[in-house]
């Protein structure tokens, strides 16, 4: 299904239309975490499906997945464009809206998001990037392997110690708040 | 104690409507300023008709012609040198006969040739002449994987993708139609469907032979 609508905007971008939105939520989440501001997550989706849609004719679909590793790559240098390493503090008004499924609060729930989205960028950046990719992006480690030209185990192995760094640095808050 | 797998399922930030609605929107307008600028390019995709990389092959190779030319004219045999005259001497005077150089003009377009092509139907696609096609490639056939120029006389021309006729022109199905760029001075182009900005467009029936005379 994806491949064909690969093809067909590869011909026609009208076709485009049809095959973006399938992945704006994705994107807008592994952005969010990586830039933490709405604006600037904002500016950043637009730019990386606007830069898909120009560059979709040089794209190869290589299996299920692959499009969907593509614009991740995309997005990901247009994160490193704007930034280029410089952290900037955030504010808790300028937070993207937060997915509720429960009646948390909002604010609650932006709070809690600024947190983990720091304590993930004080995460090396390998680690921090499976950990978006993973959760936010819904790869596979075989897939995540592929984009960052790792392999499988290492994957594993980023996740994992990520994860309990970020777990650690959570339950450090908690204990101390 | 939070599980952070929770947290982090739990804290997914989303985009909302103000934003998607507006994104679509820059899409669109992106979207339709590709298909205002229909550009034909090897594999019957749109691309700039611009296109820098065919620029810079096309600058490239003018400097390598230029430049062998130099070489050329530097190791040309001189009347007073008498001991390499007799051994220099028959080179220039055969060359110009038997060599064949590609020499791309501004507007030709580059083709890879793919293992669907046949010289035919290459010829039928850029509207261009099949012996002037070899010829000005100095090869008597094609072969897979060659990048093919082609002399374009009129400019580009190209099968255009349905979705990309533009309202209001009626195309009938038996048709095909063909972009052509750039317009002849005056954008007085005969038998001509529709002159889309700086691109015509033209219907003709496939498989009969193709009236270049009628395009001005």
């Amino acid at each position: 299904m994806i491949e064909e609508l690969v093809e067909e905007a590869k011909r026609n971008p009208s076709a485009f239309k049809q095959l973006y939105p399938r992945f704006v939520k994705q994107i807008y989440a592994y952005v969010a975490y990586k830039v933490g501001r709405k604006q600037d997550t904002e500016d950043i989706v637009s730019e990386t499906f606007l830069r898909a849609l120009e560059k979709i004719k040089t794209f190869e679909y290589r299996g299920e997945g692959s499009f969907k590793a593509w614009l991740f790559q995309i997005a990901h240098y247009v994160v490193l464009e704007h930034y280029r390493g410089q952290t900037t503090t955030v504010d808790i008004d300028d937070i993207p809206l937060i997915r509720h499924d429960s009646f948390e609060d909002q604010l609650i729930l932006k709070e809690r998001f600024m947190q983990v989205q720091q304590h993930l960028q004080s995460l090396p950046a390998r680690q921090q990037e499976v950990i978006l990719l993973k959760y936010f992006g819904g790869l596979r480690n075989q897939e995540i392997a592929d984009l960052l030209k790792l392999n499988e185990r290492t994957v594993s192995s980023y996740l994992s110690r990520g994860l309990d760094t970020l777990q650690t640095l959570l339950n450090d808050v908690e204990v101390h708040p | 104690m939070t599980n952070i797998h929770d947290e982090l399922n739990r804290l997914t930030p989303e985009p909302d409507m103000d934003f998607l609605s507006r994104l679509d929107q820059q899409i669109q307008a992106r979207i339709e300023q590709e298909i205002r600028n229909p550009m034909i390019t090897t594999q019957g995709n749109i691309t700039p008709l611009f296109d820098i990389r065919r620029m810079m092959l096309l600058v490239g190779v003018f400097l390598m012609v230029l430049l062998s030319g130099l070489l050329l004219l530097t190791i040309s045999p001189s009347p007073e040198d008498d001991l390499s005259t007799s051994l220099i001497q028959t080179t220039p005077t055969i060359a110009p006969q038997d060599s064949c150089e590609v020499e791309p003009e501004s507007g030709w377009i580059v083709h890879s040739v793919t293992e669907d092509d046949t010289l035919e139907s290459i010829s039928q696609r850029y509207a261009a002449d099949s012996q002037k096609l070899l010829d000005a490639n100095c090869i008597t056939e094609i072969e897979v994987g060659t990048q093919l120029f082609v002399p374009a006389e009129i400019g580009y021309a190209g099968i255009v993708p349905e979705d990309y006729i533009p309202a209001g022109v009626t195309i009938s199905e038996e048709m095909v139609t063909l972009a052509y760029y750039p317009l002849p001075p005056g954008n007085k182009v005969p038998k001509m469907n529709e002159i889309v900005g700086s691109v015509a467009l033209r219907s003709f029936k496939p498989n009969q032979p193709f009236d270049r005379d009628g395009l001005g």
